[in-house]
């Protein structure tokens, strides 16, 4: 079963418009969102959290329409947490379990401790990291079966950041479980994600298997003019300097003589944004 | 819903129970009934303001990703209007009680129209800013507030002036907060109906 | 059990593991009907992605290496003599054309290297 379909999901507002994005994320995955600012990221997660109506197409989540959506199966991490400034986290926790119907407080507490968040200080003197911690920790307090994370791990250092993307991956090691994320450190992605979906001023250029992806493409470095000599359809983007060029091509169109060096998904969606541009 | 309810009484209770101890101690040595109606016009005003600090925190956009409806979210907003407008009203008429009398004809005058005044501040201002959004609902807010200020500068009475006025209006006072109950629960469908339309 | 992700080799992930899998199946390292990590956990355990170890699995169940019960998990198959041959005549040629590609670089003709691995055999004997 998906966890997730969106079918030619549209939104349209002066000066922007998302086209046409459709893909499908199925149960015990995660997929991963990653675009540049204003690629439409946000635009998506909110029609798929029935905060926006869609223009044209559908989303399907957990089986069901978007708008028909039981929120209580939903753990949400929104960019700009959004929490009321003057309470803490203890008066937030109660206020989410009158929310929740699956609330777990006892989850909750740990949460809190293990992200050392102090339960009576206020939210309004956070930090946005803490902030951050929050939010995750209300999200994965309830018993969710899909959680939506809009950039969360932004204002972490890398040793927390490697210890919440672990946690996003322990949650899907229940194969009932799905995590769609949105983010610009793309690092986390690769460490975490089965599926990439790549947005470009809102349309989706690329939804595919990470490791597939990532096997189907290298970094070439040669001269120029043995670069020119490959096939431009194969060729991603290409990076011309002083010293010679490089770029990205796909294994098996570089002649046999060169070599092709491993290439990260940072480095893909870089040559690839620059070549679109 | 309980939740939204509870996060609003978070946000409020301290500062609530602290401005009307303020206001009815104010109003009880004071020789009118003014402060004691602008209690009840502020406790009809803080619903909107909620709402502005809620949109500023962007908790509006983030509750429009919990399992609550939008009809709850503006019935958390209804409710607390009511029961703010409501304490402040029956302390508002205890203390008015003590200095008018209890049952005299302005008393009863005073418990029927500060009732229904107080409840028309909210049903004006709350669908247009669930409409709109508290930013371009201010104008309205701030309009509201001048005029709702006027409308109490014109009703406040002391003992001896307006006994006139008073009577004349004694004969049409039950139904004045009758109105406003009636335009509260009319405003109430239209906010829901609003917000429903909105995009966060 | 051990394995190895290296992120940076170029080969396939699915293939390292497939490789490192069947090296221990093969040395006895995991026993025959023993019970391998399930695809999910081995995911998990290694920080990759599911989709990867599901088809490594399915390369490993396809060259019989390992045979799967629905609901229970995948097991290492009973050692298959055949097999063992077939991956060592693999192994066999694949390091006969690495020697053949040395040769050829250094200039070594075919009856030299003969004469060469001929005097090897004998020693070794």
């Amino acid at each position: 079963m998906n966890a997730l379909e969106l079918n030619g999901l549209c939104k349209r507002w002066p000066g922007f418009s998302l086209e046409d994005v459709t893909l499908a994320l199925p149960a015990g995955c995660i997929l991963g969102l990653v675009g540049e600012n204003g690629a439409g990221k946000t635009t998506t997660i909110k029609l798929i959290l029935n905060m926006l109506r869609a223009d044209g197409g559908s989303a399907t989540v957990l089986g069901q329409d978007a708008a028909a959506l039981d929120k209580n199966d939903v753990g949400v991490v929104l960019d700009e947490a959004g929490l009321p400034q003057g309470l803490n986290p203890g008066q937030i926790g109660r206020i989410m379990s009158g929310i929740f119907r699956n609330w777990d407080a006892a989850c909750y507490a740990r949460y809190l401790d293990r992200f050392e968040l102090p339960h009576g200080k206020p939210y309004k003197a956070f930090s946005r990291g803490m902030k951050m911690k929050l939010a995750i920790a209300i999200a994965l307090s309830h018993n969710a079966r899909l959680l939506v994370l809009d950039e969360p791990t932004g204002g972490l250092d890398p040793v927390v950041r490697d210890e919440i993307v672990e946690l996003f991956s322990e949650f899907t090691r229940d194969a009932d479980r799905a995590v769609l994320i949105s983010s610009h450190i793309v690092s986390d992605l690769e460490k975490l994600c089965d599926y990439i979906a790549f947005l470009h001023k809102g349309r989706l250029v690329l939804f595919e298997e990470k490791d597939a992806l990532l096997e189907r493409y290298g970094l070439l470095r040669c001269d120029a003019s043995a670069l020119d000599a490959i096939d431009p359809g194969a060729v991603v983007g290409r990076r011309d300097s002083a010293y010679g060029a490089e770029a990205i091509v796909r294994r098996g169109a570089a002649p046999a003589g060169l070599a092709l060096s491993p290439v990260g998904l940072e480095e893909l969606f870089i040559f690839m944004t620059k070549g679109a541009r | 819903m309980k939740g939204l309810l509870q996060k609003e009484f978070y946000q409020l209770w301290g500062w609530w129970l602290v401005s009307l101890g303020i206001f009815l101690a104010v109003s009880t040595l004071s020789g009118t009934s003014f402060y004691a109606v602008f209690a009840i016009l502020m406790a009809g005003m803080l619903p909107g303001s909620m709402l502005s600090q809620d949109e500023q925190c962007r908790w509006d956009s983030y509750a429009g990703a919990l399992p609550v409806s939008r009809a709850q979210l503006v019935a958390a907003k209804y409710l607390i209007a009511l029961i703010l407008i409501g304490t402040a009203w029956l302390l508002a008429c205890v203390t008015q009680a003590i200095r008018l009398g209890l049952f005299t004809r302005e008393w009863v005058l005073y418990v029927t129209f500060s009732l229904g005044v107080g409840l028309l501040c909210p049903s004006l201002l709350l669908p247009i800013l669930f409409k709109f959004g508290s930013t371009k609902g201010r104008v309205a807010y701030l309009i509201g507030l001048g005029a709702l200020f006027g409308v109490v500068a014109a009703l406040s009475v002391s003992a001896e002036d307006g006994m006139a006025f008073l009577g004349y209006l004694q004969a049409h006072a039950a139904l004045f907060p009758l109105v406003s109950a009636a335009l509260f629960a009319v405003s109430w469908r239209l906010s829901v109906a609003f917000y429903q339309r909105r995009e966060l | 059990m051990n394995i190895f992700i290296d992120n940076k080799s170029g080969e396939p992930i699915y293939s390292q593991i497939c490789t490192q899998l069947k090296n221990q199946i093969l040395s006895g390292a995991l026993r025959e009907d023993e019970a391998l990590p399930s695809i999910r956990n081995l995911a998990k355990d290694l920080r990759i992605s599911v989709i990867t170890t599901k088809r490594a699995y399915e390369e490993l169940e396809r060259e019989g290496f390992l045979y799967t019960i629905p609901a229970k998990g995948s097991f290492v198959a009973p050692k298959n003599v055949e097999l063992l041959r077939e991956e060592n005549l693999k192994k066999i040629e694949a390091h006969l054309g690495e020697v053949a590609r040395l040769a050829a670089a250094c200039g070594l003709d075919r009856a030299e290297l003969i004469e060469m691995f001929e005097t090897l055999t004998e020693e070794s004997l």
